[in-house]
């Protein structure tokens, strides 16, 4: 973890921020414009005066100017929740460079959350389960004090993600991000619950991190494929198979088709979704594709 | 228990461990691959070439050809066989029996004359030649006589000419034939080759003997009949000898027969002469549309009837021979017309007794009446007895019997002094005369053993003067004790304690029984019948009748026995059959016709003739007879031989098999198992 949890990595995202979508209400407190009007100092516009508004708030000189009562609105900021979904079945980690590449996408985006007063959740993913082991992290002093059990998650089992996240209580509703990290190689049902995370109104990224043997497989020959989260011979996942180009185009044409799918399923739902390689650098992620979906934007 | 292989080339199948070694090493090798996740893999099987669909099946048709791999190894130790019922068919063997019994003689009387025998040989060319050159087959021929023997064995087309030749020299006999034998060999050619046809030429209806026979009967009622003799009994009745025949017509014959008797050599005592021969008719009358064509008629013939010609005015008491024959009948079967009785000359047993005057008696003389009685039937027994030493014969008579006393002139000469040409018994011979002639033959005198009490006599050696003797009923009071030496021949028969008491002697030309004790100091007079069965047996042993019966069918044996030393059998044309020495005996009878049989004896006797008819066998004649064989060929069931051994292709099915499964076991696996 220490190739990316560090200092440099993080000083590196100061130039990020997230960039929410502007239906999205919040949580008071924050520093994100919404589209709502608020308390602020900052004016946004006029209105009508209609019966039982705040006198205090009539511009007396637009009275003055046109004999008739406006309303000033000034605008509203709010703190949104970022609550980072972590698939932690064994898939993710049976590779060490894809559990770290996985978590180091969870931080990044955990340290953009706090450092602009933003509220964040680690929710890992293990079974049928999802735990939040460390609670609302809200600012860096409590966003560092628990990166290092973030670091240590142990990847074990199969992960449901449909199950799991359905099962999360305190989901809240149009309050921030969901980011669900995953390779999504799973027979669970997962759409169900970006589903039902869209229904929450929140703003969902999928962030499907994949080696590069899975994108495009290296090795061919007669191959017993055991599936990590069983390593059982006798298993509906276990595969003998005599790998060679044709085998080899078949899985890239599958690859392709199911990546497809899932950009379709997002597309429809107006999801952003993300496909990130671990051979590919992770700044090229962070400050690149993010920055290019539209999810991040550099601070100027 | 010994391990046994019944199918040792069973063994050929380990080779499949080769098999199997050769599978071990060809199998891939496959690389065990962890990855984080198959699910990819899974989804790209659809994108795959098609292939065949068996994934649904795969275990079941694993699991059925491993079934089949064990259903092929469980064919293969059960020896499988193919047989070929096309293959069967091409096979063209036949086997012809022909039957050769005295039947087969039968001759077509109104046309060809050709006998059965003949018509049989002449279809068995026609049929050789249609196997032979046309049908390119093999063939072979049983001739059923007495013992049936293969005179053709599995001939093809190159042995034409000998099978051609085989056949006219074969011959047929004058007696009956063993057909169940010769099915039997036909049947074992049939059992070879499933295929095979058997043709049976027989006159003798045999019923249905199965799908692979084709008889061919050869009968012919309307061209073939026959009048034969089938039995001439000389019956000895009240002194005299009575003859009784059984003659029989065999198909359709109505027709008046002259039956030819001729008596020859009758001795009423006053010499032999020869009776004129005597005419008898005989009217047969089949009825033609009857099923049973046979006509047995029986008659007796009295040589005093003037009507058939007949001038003898006394009884037959003893006859040389009897000729019994139909004379110009022309039937189909002429060797049955003609027989010969012989067994007219009884055996004749003189028995002489002396006795001492003051022992006789009446007991031996009412023994002897019975014995002549018992004798009656077979031998005539003449018995002579005397008180009178002048009187007493030592020649001349078959059985000498010396009671209490040998006569004088014996003691004198010794030995030599016995009677050389018969039996001599000596009955309790007295004491000096047994010191006189004792040494000389081997029997020495010790003492006179007069006991207390009477006394049980027990057996020797089983010895057939002992036959139907009660000897533990027997019991002496007194005796002679007398010491036998090995060398001399006397054999001890009954004993008193440890004693011998009654020594036998049979040499060819030294026949003596002695018994050592007196009939009066024993419970013979009470038991008269052991006394009688005693001298029975003294006459069986000693003088044994050479022929039971005087007619046998040919093929028979004669039983003979011998009273003399040795036995000269001859044919009817005088050359010798056998020379016997060791008795009872059997002689084989293989020709038609009059064998003579001469005793000749050791002792100081002439030769003794029997003469005896060999005849053809009587159910010969029934030339229309039905016999049913029982006996079946089938060659419906085409078994074993005829197919072809396909062991092989079901080794090679379990291999393929083995490989199939293998294969299937090694194809990509989707889904594990």
């Amino acid at each position: 973890m220490k190739n990316f949890l560090n200092d440099e990595f993080f000083d590196r995202l100061e130039v990020l921020s997230l960039n929410f979508k502007s239906s999205l209400m919040g949580l008071f407190g924050g520093t994100h414009k919404i589209n709502s009007y608020g308390q602020t100092v900052e004016f946004a516009d006029f209105r009508d005066y209609v019966l039982g508004d705040d006198v205090r708030k009539i511009d007396w000189n637009l009275f003055a100017r046109f004999g008739k009562y406006f309303i000033k609105l000034f605008t509203d900021e709010r703190r949104m929740h970022i609550r980072i979904f972590l698939d932690c079945s064994r898939s993710m980690g049976a590779v060490k460079e894809k559990a770290e590449y996985a978590i180091s996408v969870a931080a990044a985006f955990g340290y953009l959350a706090v450092r602009n007063m933003d509220k964040v959740s680690f929710y890992l993913i293990n079974e049928d389960k999802c735990e939040n082991p460390f609670g609302y992290l809200v600012g860096k002093n409590a966003f560092f004090s628990v990166i290092e059990n973030l670091a240590k998650v142990k990847f074990e089992g199969d992960a449901k993600i449909s199950d799991a996240i359905l099962s999360t209580s305190a989901l809240g509703g149009n309050d921030g991000i969901s980011v669900i990290i995953s390779d999504f190689f799973t027979d669970n049902d997962w759409q169900k619950a970006v589903n039902y995370l869209t229904f929450k109104a929140h703003q969902v990224l999928l962030v499907q991190t994949l080696l590069p043997d899975e994108i495009h497989p290296s090795f061919t020959g007669r191959s017993e494929l055991i599936d990590s989260e069983t390593e059982q011979f006798v298993d509906g996942r276990h595969l003998r198979l005599r790998i060679g180009r044709q085998m080899i185009s078949a899985y890239t044409q599958a690859m392709d088709e199911y990546l497809e799918e899932i950009k379709t399923f997002s597309r429809k739902l107006g999801i952003d979704f993300l496909t990130v390689s671990t051979g590919v650098p992770i700044e090229d992620m962070l400050f690149k594709r993010l920055l290019d979906i539209g999810l991040f934007r550099r601070l100027t | 228990m010994i391990l046994q292989w019944l199918l040792p080339l069973g063994f050929l199948g380990l080779a499949g461990i080769g098999v199997l070694a050769v599978i071990y090493i060809l199998r891939p090798k496959y690389t065990r691959r962890v990855l984080p996740s198959t699910f990819m893999w899974i989804r790209s099987q659809k994108y795959r070439r098609k292939r065949m669909p068996i994934e649904p099946f795969r275990d079941w048709l694993i699991f059925l050809l491993q079934a089949l791999a064990i259903a092929a190894c469980a064919i293969i130790i059960a020896s499988p066989r193919l047989v070929s019922e096309e293959l069967i068919n091409e096979s063209n063997e036949r086997v012809v029996v022909i039957d050769a019994s005295a039947s087969m003689r039968s001759k077509l009387v109104k046309t060809t004359g050709e006998t059965r025998f003949k018509r049989a040989i002449d279809q068995t060319k026609l049929l050789v030649d249609e196997v032979l050159i046309r049908q390119g087959g093999s063939i072979s021929v049983i001739l059923a006589g007495k013992t049936p023997e293969f005179i053709v064995d599995d001939a093809d087309r190159h042995s034409y000419s000998d099978v051609i030749e085989i056949l006219e020299q074969a011959e047929c006999t004058y007696g009956s034939s063993d057909l169940e034998a010769a099915m039997l060999m036909a049947e074992d050619r049939v059992l070879h080759n499933p295929a095979a046809k058997v043709t049976v030429f027989s006159g003798t209806e045999l019923g249905y003997m199965g799908d692979a026979v084709t008889f061919v009967n050869l009968s012919d009622s309307d061209k073939e009949w026959n009048i034969g003799i089938c039995n001439c009994n000389a019956s000895y009745e009240q002194n005299q000898y009575v003859f009784y025949l059984d003659v029989a017509a065999y198909g359709k014959v109505s027709m008046d027969a002259m039956l030819h008797v001729e008596i020859k050599g009758i001795d009423n005592g006053d010499g032999a002469f020869d009776l004129d021969p005597l005419d008898v008719p005989v009217s047969f009358n089949v009825n033609e549309n009857g099923e049973e064509l046979v006509q047995h008629v029986n008659l007796i013939v009295d040589p005093t009837n003037e009507e058939i010609g007949g001038s003898l005015e006394n009884v037959v008491g003893s006859f040389e021979e009897v000729l019994v024959q139909f004379r110009g009948l022309n039937d189909s079967l002429p060797d049955d017309d003609t027989l010969m009785v012989y067994g007219g000359q009884r055996d004749r047993v003189a028995i002489e007794h002396y006795v001492v005057e003051d022992n006789r008696n009446i007991f031996f003389a009412s023994g002897i009446r019975s014995l002549v009685q018992r004798f009656e039937k077979t031998r005539d027994v003449m018995f002579t007895s005397t008180i009178d030493e002048e009187y007493a014969k030592s020649s001349g008579s078959d059985i000498y019997m010396y009671e209490h006393v040998v006569p004088e002139k014996i003691a004198e000469m010794g030995q030599n002094g016995l009677p050389n040409d018969g039996i001599t018994v000596l009955l309790d011979p007295n004491e000096e005369a047994m010191r006189e002639i004792g040494p000389g033959l081997g029997l020495q005198f010790k003492e006179h053993k007069q006991l207390g009490t009477f006394t049980h006599l027990t057996y020797g050696p089983p010895h057939m003067l002992t036959n139907r003797v009660s000897v533990e009923e027997l019991g002496i009071s007194a005796y002679d004790l007398y010491e036998a030496a090995p060398d001399s021949g006397f054999v001890p028969v009954l004993y008193c304690g440890d004693d011998p008491v009654l020594f036998a002697r049979n040499w060819h030309a030294s026949k003596i029984v002695v018994m050592a004790f007196s009939i009066n100091m024993s419970n013979f007079p009470t038991r008269p019948q052991d006394f009688l069965f005693l001298l029975c047996n003294m006459i069986d042993f000693y003088m044994p009748v050479t022929l039971s019966q005087y007619c046998f069918e040919i093929g028979e044996k004669a039983t003979v026995n011998c009273k003399g030393s040795s036995l000269l059998v001859t044919n009817m044309r005088g050359e010798t059959v056998s020379l016997l020495t060791e008795f009872p005996n059997e002689v084989p009878l293989d020709e038609i016709g009059t064998y003579t049989f001469t005793t000749r004896f050791s002792l100081n006797k002439p030769d003794e003739v029997r003469k005896a008819y060999v005849r053809t066998p009587v159910i010969e004649s029934s030339l229309f007879r039905i016999e049913d064989l029982n006996f079946r060929i089938m060659n419906s069931d085409y078994i074993k031989e005829m197919g072809k051994d396909i062991f092989f292709w079901f080794a090679v099915l379990a291999v393929v098999l083995l490989f199939v499964e293998y294969w299937v076991q090694h194809r990509d696996i989707i889904g594990g198992r």
